[in-house]
């Protein structure tokens, strides 16, 4: 059998009775050094899967209920209590500063969206891209099918550059909107044509309120953006 | 005609993306990326997955994705 880790919490945070995990296994408090680690027990390790995705957040969002913990990453499988603790202890200090630093907080997603924006380019059309030359046509070697990669490639620049324009623009707006109700944030990429700005917030469990009016405040002020917000969620992007 | 595509629940992306993207990783973890798309998040101890073709199965439920 080996450990699925969901989760490291501070000393004395054990999980409720009954309360179960991956499939459904119930959850297991290991002691090291003082800190508690939250592990299920299987014969195989879990694969990525919704219900088990779901299953690891419900026991973070369990444990972060009491007290704000490290949530793990999904994935990480140990052989043994031996072969977990002794990883836990390489960094135990790390984990027990991290565990102050984030205690009360939680984290929310907010992207920045805009109606009716025409995507980006995202490259040559493959029969304006010489590369196709190799095995196409002679004439994708043309002259012609070189200068449209080039007109197609400075679009695209062009594109990226006001992206990154507005994308910096909103992400001012909005922490001046925010003022000190952020501890942390991170920009993260857009990965939709619709997107201009995506970012990840550090708050205070008890700002959470204040922060999602500053959000609405954000979003009726104008400028044509529409915001996706959720969380709060466990402070996933903030620990080590 | 073709049907419209529903969006993504955005809350299930996040989930996604934090649960095989984020959170602390105790033991030693290699990331390599893919022309800049797919992350593949190969473990020690054969952690293998990639945020990208994950989202991509929950965008178009008609690709594999086990449930539990």
């Amino acid at each position: 059998m080996g450990l699925h880790l969901y989760l490291i919490a501070a000393a004395g945070q054990r999980p409720p009775d009954g309360l179960t995990g991956v499939d459904g296994v119930p959850v297991v408090a290991l002691e090291v050094d003082g800190l508690l680690v939250w592990t299920t027990a299987h014969a195989r390790r879990p694969r990525p899967s919704l219900s088990r995705l779901r299953s690891h957040d419900r026991v973070v969002r369990v444990a972060a209920e009491a007290r704000t913990p490290l949530p793990a990453r999904f994935g990480q499988w140990f052989e043994g209590a031996g072969t977990l603790s002794r990883a836990i202890r390489e960094r135990g200090d790390t984990y027990r500063r991290d565990l102050s630093a984030l205690e009360g907080a939680v984290e929310f997603g907010v992207r920045f969206v805009t109606s009716g924006r025409e995507p980006s380019p995202d490259g040559p059309a493959d029969t304006d891209d010489p590369r196709a030359g190799a095995t196409g046509s002679p004439t994708s070697r043309s002259a012609g099918a070189g200068r449209a990669y080039m007109t197609a490639l400075a679009r695209r620049h062009a594109a990226e550059r006001e992206d990154r324009r507005r994308e910096a623009e909103t992400a001012a707006r909005v922490r001046a909107t925010l003022g000190g109700l952020v501890l942390r944030e991170r920009v993260e990429p857009c990965r939709d044509p619709e997107c201009v700005a995506r970012l990840t917030h550090l708050v205070a469990g008890d700002d959470a309120d204040a922060y999602r009016a500053a959000l609405e405040r954000f979003e009726t002020a104008g400028g044509g953006l529409e915001l996706v917000v959720t969380g709060p969620w466990p402070p996933y992007s903030f620990v080590s | 005609m073709e049907a419209s595509r529903p969006r993504s629940d955005p809350g299930l992306a996040e989930l996604v993306d934090r649960l095989l993207d984020r959170g602390v990783v105790v033991k030693g973890e290699l990331v390599v990326s893919v022309a800049d798309v797919d992350l593949l998040y190969i473990g020690l101890d054969i952690v293998l997955s990639s945020v990208e073709s994950l989202r991509r199965r929950i965008e178009d439920p008609g690709e594999e994705l086990a449930e539990g």
